[in-house]
């Protein structure tokens, strides 16, 4: 009986003991995913409801359109990674002083889907601000 | 006879002319700034916070509640930052006309009200609502009407004031985008030692991460101020802001732990008696002291 015991005492401690100690295979690395956010193409079109005398549109110090008189619509092509918080344009305009009030459209697309279709109202020099948004917006 | 009749007509308008000048009280440096644009000459301005002066702090003294009730209004920017109001309301009693030239702006939650972890300060809206220019358009049509109701004699003057000076608003809101637009979004992570700026975050597409809540004598958890490193290093925030009127000891220690820079001196509650002696010149060189220190 007492050897028996023995044994089963053996035999609980052991269990776990032999359990830690075995030789393991490696655990397989956790992958981390890295997903690189993809830069967008983008066409921008701007239409002014009167030929302003100059104007620029503007990411940072990069000017992406700008143009003047005696054209009414502009549009460009850009590529861009957009962050999470997204981008902020620069849109600057100008028109003949005591000119009537007048807007100016601006419609950014992608792959033919409109992300951004705004007008802007002025009735003297325009500075505006238009925000693409990310991908993840705050 | 004539030149007798002539001095004593003249002498009459001059009188009346003086009688005629409105007395405005003030109780904030950025309702004084409106005042005196909207104003001009035609009235008599007594302001009452100082430049430089904490009004979560301010409380008036019994010459300034003497100035107050020789008034015919007093402009205030309300959102409960004045927390003498009532009183100082009861005290004057019912001829004086108090002018709260915030009701107009809609109310903005504080930065703790929003994660729904911060402790309750009176309704928990931000009360600095000068931090938008768009609001402070609105706050000078409330002093202009609020002008011509009491002195409508004058009225053609308040008109042009106020529509002057709303152009010139107009051109700092421009200067303002052409500013913070320099400024990649990904970067607009404000860092001030009180919760003071969210009208201006919304306005130009910053995310403000306040020390302190909204009254400057609200004390920084050890919590909070843990938070704030960690989102500091994790975000790679470049620089941190003080106030003009308080002790960046915090901030100094946080920048310390953390390599961002102390970016300056903000002018929070109000105009300053250095670089932000007007509204236009406050928003300026706050804009600038942001955008340069984060860049």
């Amino acid at each position: 009986m007492r050897i028996a015991l023995v044994l089963v005492g053996f035999s609980l401690f052991g269990v776990p003991v032999w359990s830690m100690t075995r030789e393991r295979k490696p655990a397989p690395a956790i992958e981390t995913v890295v997903i690189a956010t993809p830069a967008r193409q983008l066409r921008v079109i701007l239409t002014f409801a009167e030929p302003p005398l100059s104007f620029s549109l503007k990411y940072l110090n990069e000017v992406l359109c700008e143009g003047s008189a005696p054209d009414r619509e502009f549009s460009c092509d850009w590529k861009v990674v957009v962050p999470p918080e997204g981008v902020d344009l620069l849109l600057k305009a100008a028109w003949p002083p005591a000119a009537p009030k007048t807007a100016a459209r601006v419609e950014i697309s992608r792959d033919d889907t409109v992300l951004i279709d705004q007008t802007f109202w002025t009735e003297s020099n325009l500075v505006q601000s238009v925000t693409i948004p990310g991908t993840n917006p705050e | 006879m004539k030149p007798v009749l002539a001095i004593l007509l003249t002498s009459f308008v001059s009188l009346a002319a003086a009688y005629a000048e409105l007395k405005v009280a003030s109780l904030s440096t950025i309702t004084t700034d409106i005042a005196k644009n909207v104003g001009g000459d035609k009235i008599d301005l007594f302001p009452l916070v100082k430049a430089g002066v904490d009004p979560h702090e301010f409380q008036p003294t019994p010459s300034d509640v003497k100035k107050i009730a020789d008034a015919s209004l007093v402009l205030f920017t309300g959102k409960h930052i004045e927390g003498y109001l009532t009183k100082l309301e009861e005290t004057v009693g019912g001829k004086v006309k108090f002018i709260d030239t915030g009701a107009t702006v809609k109310a903005l939650p504080m930065a703790a009200e929003e994660s729904g972890h911060g402790h309750s300060h009176g309704t928990g809206e931000d009360p600095h609502w000068w931090h938008s220019i768009n609001n402070v358009k609105k706050a000078t049509a409330v002093v202009r009407d609020a002008f011509i109701k009491a002195d409508v004699a004058n009225r053609t003057v308040y008109e042009k004031n106020a529509a002057d000076y709303v152009a010139k608003l107009d051109e700092l809101q421009a200067w303002a985008t052409e500013k913070v637009a320099e400024l990649p979004r990904a970067k607009r992570k404000l860092v001030t030692s009180h919760d003071a700026f969210q009208y201006l975050a919304k306005d130009y597409g910053f995310t403000v991460h306040p020390v302190k809540g909204i009254s400057t004598s609200d004390e920084p958890s050890s919590k909070k101020v843990s938070e704030l490193i960690v989102l500091i290093k994790e975000q790679g925030v470049k620089a941190v802001f003080a106030e003009n009127i308080e002790n960046p000891k915090v901030l100094s220690e946080i920048t310390k732990e953390t390599g961002a820079k102390l970016g300056g001196e903000l002018y929070a509650d109000g105009l300053g008696d250095k670089e932000a002696t007007t509204y236009p010149d406050m928003v300026r060189y706050n804009l600038t002291t942001i955008v340069e220190g984060l860049k």
